[in-house]
C-alpha cells in the first residue's frame, strides 16, 4: 500500500471532514440511529444506496479522469448534491484536502487539475501520488467508514470497539461498493436516501449541534 | 428490449408484444386563454378533454386504459407549453409497473418544455413497481427565462396493500431541467432493493417516498417541511428541490399537496389548485 495514501485517507489529515456528520446527528437525536446495530445497519444502507453510489464512484471516476472531465465530475456533483449542507461540506472538505496535500507534496501535484468536491480530489490526488485506482478508492471508502462510526462515538452512548465493530460490520457492503465503483461510469452517479437527505436538511435546525451538517 | 420508436410495435425475444405509448400536447395562449393547441396520442397513452380550472390553467388527465406498463414497454412524452400559458398535467391512475418474462425494462421518457410566460405542472400519480419489474425514466425539462415550473414523482415499495414490498428489481428515475443554457437541476435516483434498504436514512420502516422540483421567480420564506417526513431547499443551480417519505400513501399525498401548495404560492404567486377527479 502506498505510504502517502495512508497518510491522505488518515483521520488526522487536516481536512476538516470531522467536523461534519452529514445527517448522522438528526438520526441520532431523533433516536432512529441509537445502538450499534443501527449504527451499521446506517453505515451500510449509505454504502449500498446513498453515499456509496455517488462519492465512492465519482472518487474512482476522478482517479482517472483528465483535466475538462474532473471539472465536468465536480460540476456533476454540486448537481446530484441537492442538500445543500453535504454539498458545501464536501466543497470545503476538498478544498482542505488539497490545500494540504499541495502543502506536504508539491513536486509531485505540481500539475494537479483544478478540483472541488472532496471525491474528485482524493481521487485526483491519490492517482498523483502513484496510487492504484483500487487502493484510492478502498481508502476512500475506509476514511469515510471510521469518519463515520468516530462521529457516531461523540454523538451515541457507544465506545470506542463497539464503534469499530460496527465498521467491522459493514465490511461486506464496502467491499461491494468498492467493486462497483471501479466499474461505474459518470451516468451511475445518483442514489436513494430520501430519509438522510430529509434528516441532513434538518440539520441546521437543530437546538444544539455538535457537528456542522 | 428498451426504448423504442414511436410507431413501432416491437416484440420481445420471446414472441410477447410490447407497446410503445407517445403522447405529444402543445399548448398555447389564445386570447388570455389556455387552449391545448396540437395533440398527437396514440394507444396505451391517451388523455381525456381538457378542462379549465378556476385559476385559469388547462388541466389534462393522462389515461393509460390497460393494466399499466409492461418490461419492455415505453411511453414517450413530450409536453411544449407557449408563451403565457399555463397547463396542469395528472394521471388519472397510479403507474403500475409490471415484470417482464425477458426481464426487459419497461421505459418512459418525457421531454418538458415552457417559454417564457408559461407555466408547466406535472404531478404523476404514484408508481407501483411489481415484483420483479424494472422501470428505467428519464425527464428533462427546458425552460425560457421566466418560465414557470412543477413536477412532482412518488414511488411505492410495492403493492403495499398485498404486502409485497421491495420485491421489484429496478427502479432509475432521472430528472433534469435546464434554464436556457444552465443546469438548474438535476436529480437521479437509483435504487435496486437490497437487505440494506430497509436502514435508517434509506426507507427504514416506510413504503412510500416522493421528490419533486419547482422553478419560479417568486422567493421561498417558508420552506415546506415536516420532521422527518418532509424537506425542500434550494439545488446548486438554484431550483427548489422537495423530497418526502411516509408510511401512508395518503399520509405522503397530503404532505405533499401541502408543500406544493405553498410553494406554487410562494414562486409562482399561484392561487390554490382545485382540481375535480
Amino acid at each position: 500500500m502506498n505510504l502517502r495514501l495512508l497518510q491522505l485517507a488518515d483521520s488526522a489529515f487536516p481536512s476538516g471532514a470531522y467536523a461534519f456528520s452529514d445527517g448522522l446527528e438528526t438520526l441520532t437525536v431523533r433516536g432512529e440511529v441509537k445502538t450499534a446495530a443501527d449504527l451499521s445497519a446506517f453505515l451500510c444502507g449509505q454504502l449500498a444506496h446513498g453515499w456509496g453510489q455517488q462519492d465512492a464512484p465519482a472518487c474512482a471516476l476522478a482517479w482517472r479522469a483528465a483535466g475538462d472531465e474532473l471539472s465536468e465530475l465536480d460540476a456533476l456533483l454540486s448537481d446530484l448534491k441537492l442538500i445543500q449542507g453535504p454539498r458545501e461540506a464536501s466543497l470545503r472538505v476538498g478544498a482542505n484536502l488539497r490545500r494540504a496535500a499541495l502543502h506536504l507534496w508539491p513536486d509531485e501535484l505540481a500539475t494537479l487539475p483544478p478540483t472541488r468536491h472532496h471525491a474528485v480530489s482524493f481521487g485526483a490526488i491519490a492517482a498523483a501520488l502513484g496510487a492504484t485506482q483500487a487502493d484510492a478508492v478502498s481508502a476512500y471508502v475506509s476514511a469515510w467508514l471510521l469518519g463515520r462510526v468516530a462521529s457516531a462515538t461523540k454523538l451515541m452512548r457507544l465506545g470506542g470497539l463497539d464503534a469499530q465493530r460496527a465498521a467491522r460490520l459493514a465490511e461486506d457492503a464496502a467491499q461491494r461498493c468498492i467493486q462497483d465503483a471501479l466499474s461505474a461510469t459518470s451516468d451511475d452517479l445518483g442514489g436513494f436516501s430520501p430519509l438522510l437527505d430529509i434528516a441532513a436538511q434538518e440539520q441546521a435546525g437543530l437546538e444544539s449541534r455538535l457537528f456542522q451538517t | 428490449m428498451t426504448a423504442t420508436q414511436a410507431g413501432q410495435t416491437p416484440v420481445s425475444p420471446l414472441g410477447q408484444q410490447t407497446r410503445t405509448g407517445t403522447l405529444h400536447l402543445t399548448f398555447e395562449q389564445v386570447d388570455g386563454r389556455t387552449v391545448l393547441m396540437r395533440e398527437f396520442q396514440k394507444a396505451p397513452l391517451m388523455i381525456v378533454r381538457p378542462f379549465a380550472l378556476p385559476c385559469g390553467t388547462l388541466s389534462v388527465f393522462v389515461v393509460n386504459p390497460t393494466g399499466g406498463l409492461l418490461g419492455g414497454d415505453h411511453n414517450d412524452i413530450q409536453i411544449r407549453v407557449g408563451p403565457g400559458a399555463r397547463a396542469l398535467i395528472l394521471t388519472q391512475s397510479a403507474t403500475r409497473v409490471h415484470p417482464s418474462p425477458t426481464g426487459a425494462a419497461a421505459t418512459q421518457t418525457v421531454q418538458l418544455s415552457v417559454a417564457q410566460g408559461g407555466r408547466l405542472e406535472y404531478y404523476p400519480e404514484r408508481t407501483i413497481p411489481f415484483a420483479g419489474s424494472r422501470l428505467v425514466q428519464t425527464l428533462h425539462a427546458t425552460l425560457e427565462p421566466g418560465a414557470e415550473l412543477g413536477l412532482t414523482e412518488t414511488l411505492a415499495s410495492g403493492r403495499v396493500h398485498s404486502g409485497e414490498r421491495l420485491a421489484f428489481a429496478e427502479y432509475r428515475s432521472r430528472t433534469e431541467v435546464w434554464q436556457g443554457s444552465r443546469h438548474v437541476y438535476l436529480d437521479h435516483l437509483r435504487l435496486t432493493p437490497g437487505p440494506h434498504t430497509r436502514t435508517p436514512g434509506i426507507w427504514h420502516d416506510l413504503d412510500y417516498a416522493a421528490s419533486g422540483v419547482f422553478v419560479g421567480p417568486g422567493t421561498v420564506q417558508d420552506w415546506p417541511a415536516e420532521p422527518g417526513q418532509l424537506a425542500s431547499g434550494r439545488s446548486a443551480g438554484g431550483a427548489v428541490w422537495l423530497r418526502a417519505a411516509a408510511a401512508q400513501g395518503l399520509r405522503l399525498d397530503a404532505s405533499l399537496h401541502t408543500a406544493r401548495q405553498s410553494l406554487r404560492q410562494q414562486l409562482f404567486g399561484a392561487t390554490a389548485l382545485q382540481i375535480r377527479r
